[in-house]
């Protein structure tokens, strides 16, 4: 059966087209698009497809997130596969590559056969597992990186653990580098953290523990040289600082084979936001200067930075009813993604084109992903925007069980109201409130 | 008078509301020189000294401080608690609440402590301690021994030496001198500085003669030693030839500087024994001035429930 969805402005971040009309699909593929005047309709007419109204909303190739945490095996207190999809769809996405840090580790295929069958149970989004560098992330010895790969897995990384060992590391990325894996590392080094808020005038006045920029600057320039030793593909997760980038930068400059990604919450905050000791804004890595902020919201409009992470941490109450110092980092994001990047676009920060390549673009060149672009003969794997609808986050408007973040009660700009995976709609916000 | 809800640090809050506080202070500093040391002000308020982190001048001043207004007092330490069998602290305050008390007084280890516990519970919040953030009522009695000696703290130049980087004691100084329109100096070797300070309007040094030099007063800073191993600084002995305070060094200050430290002291550490114990130490006044700062505090934060 063939679908239209017409009446909306049809966004390509890829090659930055943008004009008003329509987008036709049949069997999870693309069959055509056209344009039309605003207020006219579509003067061909639907041809006897389905027909959706966009209502005016904006439609964009669907999301990709590169690291959230879906918490099974192991923390379905907090979330599961299901949860997490239901959530990652209604945030845009048709695609989440997920943390290793579960309860087994996702270090074997088994459990990565598990991840990715309950990620096809749930229906909402394809559930990429990340596989574990070393057994168990206990950072001692190589996990099974080549029965993963063969299992599906497209990349390994130790979720937001160090490993102390770097000639393990390098062995780990170079065996990678055998099965066409990238390599996702966060990083700060550990030596130099004394606690998970910026190193800074908030950290000085407010007594809080604190990690320096140079934290981050002696990881990624660690991930940067094993880039360039192994030729593995590493990505580089969750910059924060004005310093990370530089590096990246530099490393781009040389080929030196590095892609980069931030995370949501770091464009949009800073560490003024820890200032209260309100565990909701505790997340890792710290939220930086205002200088780093700006930084990072400039490597994504030029690209340097390839990809926007939702780095979805969804976490108990018991898990942040607790004294800053001692509550589990991160944050319930996936679900305001967007969101965050719109406030960046409506206050001018960032072009609106940049902030979709980001979100539905880059990350799926890191993965190696087809889509991400609106033309005929590509999937189907879209997302309609609501760029201007106010809404407040409660924990009744998430649909992820981690109702953890720090823009609980506040009103938002900006949300997805339709996805489509494969041609088929995973969320439906725009035909369920008829 | 302004209100107050909570005491959780000096950072905000007004010259005005300080000067306040220690005026209050001094008339409460005579009923503890009386012979009947005991007014009957905040009968039927109950206060609770919950203390997660071990003190004990501390939680001594405040238990003296409610009992000499004749509130009840429950004292809550962590060893005695069922903190230390896994309860969480809003846990633990909420069954706290059940005794319905109108002021916690709460010292802990984690930096922001008293905010989360000002979130979640209603009552009164007195932060004794908390983390590296601030300890406001010692600044306020610091500030309040300052102003017995020097009669006003605005232009009084103050050098803070030590471990700053740790220190809540010397937040809450700096944030209620800066307010009160003193100048403040901080000194420590560099490990134990935290960035930024100058943007408050500190001026910072790593050697301690800069910072001494010209003072009114000078504030030492415990060195503490069992949180930080041999990281930040070689030995005591070292610390001692290079930042303690002795005779000599003292002379840089002006001729009738004072000499203060928030106790409990290193003898022979970051300060000698003869300047610990000479004339211009102030360090045994502090200590009688915290009841009287922490009766005015006590009596802000509950009076208007006796009211009506």
């Amino acid at each position: 059966m063939r679908t239209r969805l017409t009446n909306c402005e049809v966004v390509d971040p890829g090659t930055g087209e943008r004009y008003w009309g329509w987008v036709e699909w049949e069997g999870g593929v693309i069959r055509g698009v056209g344009r039309t005047v605003p207020g006219l309709g579509d003067p061909s007419g639907d041809g006897g497809a389905e027909a959706i109204d966009g209502r005016g909303h904006l439609l964009a190739p669907s999301f990709v997130d590169l690291y959230a945490d879906f918490c099974e095996p192991g923390f379905e207190y907090r979330e599961d596969v299901a949860s997490g999809s239901a959530a990652a769809a209604a945030g845009g996405y048709t695609a989440v590559s997920v943390r290793p840090d579960t309860e087994p580790a996702c270090d074997g295929e088994d459990t990565a056969r598990f991840v990715m069958e309950a990620g096809r149970k749930a229906g909402r989004v394809e559930v990429l597992p990340i596989g574990a560098i070393t057994r168990k992330l206990a950072g001692e010895a190589m996990a099974d990186i080549g029965e993963m790969a063969a299992a599906g897995v497209r990349a390994v990384g130790e979720a937001d653990r160090w490993v102390a060992r770097t000639g393990l590391l390098r062995h780990g990325l170079e065996y990678a580098g055998n099965f066409g894996l990238t390599a996702f590392l966060t990083g700060e080094d550990p030596a130099l953290v004394e606690g998970t808020a910026h190193e800074g005038l908030v950290s000085t006045v407010r007594g809080l523990k604190a990690s320096p920029v140079a934290a981050e600057e002696v990881a990624v320039a660690r991930h940067v040289a094993l880039a360039e030793l192994t030729r593995t593909p590493v990505h580089l997760l969750k910059l924060t600082s004005a310093a990370g980038v530089r590096i990246l930068r530099e490393a781009r400059a040389r080929g030196v084979p590095v892609t980069a990604s931030a995370a949501a919450l770091h464009l949009v905050l800073d560490e003024n936001a820890v200032a209260g000791y309100d565990p909701m804004t505790k997340v890792w890595p710290p939220l930086r200067s205002a200088e780093d902020r700006k930084a990072l919201v400039e490597a994504v409009a030029d690209g340097a930075i390839d990809a926007v992470v939702s780095d979805h941490c969804p976490r108990g109450i018991e898990d942040k009813e607790l004294e800053f110092d001692l509550a589990v980092p991160g944050a319930s994001t996936i679900e305001t993604t967007f969101a965050l990047l719109n406030r960046l676009v409506l206050a001018g920060e960032l072009p609106l084109t940049a902030a979709l390549r980001a979100l539905a673009v880059g990350p799926r060149g890191v993965l190696g992903l087809p889509g991400g672009s609106i033309a005929p003969g590509r999937p189907a794997d879209l997302v309609l925007l609501d760029r201007a609808v106010e809404w407040e986050v409660t924990p009744a408007a998430l649909a992820s069980r981690g109702k953890n973040t720090p823009f609980l009660g506040k009103t938002l700009v900006g949300r997805p109201v339709m996805t489509i995976r494969g041609g088929e709609a995973t969320f439906d916000r725009l035909r369920a409130a008829r | 008078m302004p209100s107050m809800n909570h005491l959780l640090e000096l950072e905000g809050v007004s010259r005005e509301q300080v000067a306040t506080i220690l005026d209050l202070a001094r008339e409460f500093k005579a009923v503890s020189q009386r012979r009947i040391k005991k007014v009957p002000t905040l009968r039927g308020i109950t206060v609770v000294l919950f203390f997660i982190e071990p003190s004990t001048r501390t939680r001594l001043s405040f238990e003296v401080a409610a009992k000499r207004l004749s509130a009840d007092t429950l004292s809550f330490t962590a060893s005695s608690s069922s903190l230390s069998k896994g309860e969480t602290l809003l846990d633990t305050a909420r069954n706290l609440m059940a005794m319905k008390p109108d002021v916690v007084v709460l010292r802990h280890f984690a930096s922001g402590a008293c905010h989360f516990l000002a979130r979640s519970i209603p009552a009164a919040i007195v932060n004794a301690g908390d983390g590296a953030h601030e300890h406001p009522t010692q600044g306020l009695l610091d500030m309040f021994t300052m102003r017995e000696h020097k009669g006003s703290l605005d232009k009084l130049e103050v050098a803070v030496v030590g471990d700053i980087r740790h220190s809540r004691v010397a937040r809450s100084n700096i944030q209620g001198l800066l307010t009160m329109g003193a100048r403040v100096r901080v000194a420590g070797p560099r490990t134990m500085l935290p960035p930024m300070l100058d943007r408050l309007g500190v001026r910072v040094f790593d050697r301690i003669e800069p910072a001494i030099e010209g003072a009114d007063v000078v504030m030492m800073l415990r060195i503490q030693k069992e949180r930080m191993g041999n990281d930040l600084f070689p030995s005591d002995r070292e610390y001692a030839r290079v930042f303690g305070l002795d005779a000599t060094r003292l002379g840089l200050a002006k001729p009738d500087a004072i000499v203060m430290h928030p106790g409990p002291m290193n003898r022979g550490v970051e300060i000698t024994p003869d300047v610990a114990d000479c004339g211009r130490s102030v360090i045994l006044e502090q200590v009688e001035n915290g009841v009287a700062v922490r009766m005015a505090v006590l009596y802000l934060l509950s009076a208007h429930l006796l009211e009506g």
